[in-house]
């Protein structure tokens, strides 16, 4: 017997909406090792066309977890398989960003079953800062 | 310098120290215990709202100012039995300088001739000295005899 998943084709969810800081980017960098100047040196980035320093590509992939979103309580089973993010508009600290993923695809291959969103996060100008997509298979229960 | 029982006076009020609240603060605090609410993270919703901006959660500035008042009993405490009337009277904001000044209201001895118990009054003021925050702290202390050789 198929688990009956919670979720269909064309569902959005979306993450709590947050202002980015300096702690935050200081947790990622703790965590990661990653601590490249275009990410906290003010005076560095002053000197690339950006301006400010810049969030970390993956720190806003990281934003973009299901897990994260309203969608938490429906996903039991969902393991994560496969991720993409292309990153189209710089974020700096002060902006508030948001996702909202999107059910693209519910499909069976042999025995196994997959959900595919379409990832987006947007800024507080309504500008599309990432876009991307996430890959589950649905895992049964014991 | 950690104060026992017998050492409170009754109706003073003892000064701590003050200290500045910044965006960090805030964002570790939210992420720490889960806090998402817009008025806490999302600087655009708090804009918004009656507040104008993000302001710090309550339990932000009840932790803060609960820890300030440390210095006063840190060798001497026994245990916090209740926390009591707690009033949250105006916003904590990033940038906001706090400090906490503790009342002493009440003094209760105990069976045990080693603990005492005291109630105190945190009164929790900003830059401005309006009181942003107040509760009473119902607290067993050390007497001077417990630590006697």
């Amino acid at each position: 017997m198929q688990q009956e998943l919670e979720i269909e084709e064309g569902q959005v969810f979306s993450t709590p909406s947050k202002t980015l800081t300096d702690a935050h980017f200081l947790f990622f960098s703790g965590l990661t090792g990653d601590n490249h100047p275009s990410h906290y040196d003010v005076e560095y980035a002053k000197s690339t066309k950006f301006g400010a320093p810049l969030a970390h590509g993956l720190l806003l992939s990281g934003m973009t977890a299901l897990g994260g979103s309203d969608a938490s309580f429906q996903i039991d089973g969902f393991v994560f398989v496969e991720q993409g993010s292309r990153f189209l508009k710089p974020v700096i600290v002060g902006d508030t960003v948001q996702t909202r993923l999107t059910v693209e695809k519910i499909w069976q291959k042999g025995k196994r079953r997959f959900v595919r969103f379409t990832t987006s996060m947007i800024n507080q100008r309504n500008e599309v800062v990432l876009e991307g997509f996430h890959l589950y298979q649905v895992v049964p229960r014991g | 310098m950690s104060m026992y029982w017998e050492d409170f006076e009754v109706g003073r009020r003892y000064e701590t120290y003050g200290r500045t609240v910044t965006e960090g603060d805030l964002s570790l605090f939210c992420a720490f215990v889960g806090y998402h609410v817009p008025l806490f993270i999302d600087e655009e919703y708090a804009k918004r709202t009656q507040y104008g901006g993000r302001i710090a959660p309550s339990a932000f500035t009840m932790s803060v100012s609960t820890a300030m008042t440390e210095s006063l009993f840190r060798h001497t405490v026994v245990s916090l039995l209740s926390v009591e009337k707690g009033q949250f009277l105006a916003p904590v904001r990033a940038g906001d300088t706090i400090c906490t000044e503790v009342e002493v209201i009440s003094k209760k001895e105990t069976r045990n001739p080693a603990k005492g118990i005291v109630t105190f009054r945190d009164h929790v003021l900003n830059q401005n000295a309006e009181t942003v925050f107040k509760i009473d702290k119902i607290v067993m202390l050390k007497r001077r005899i417990s630590d006697a050789d």
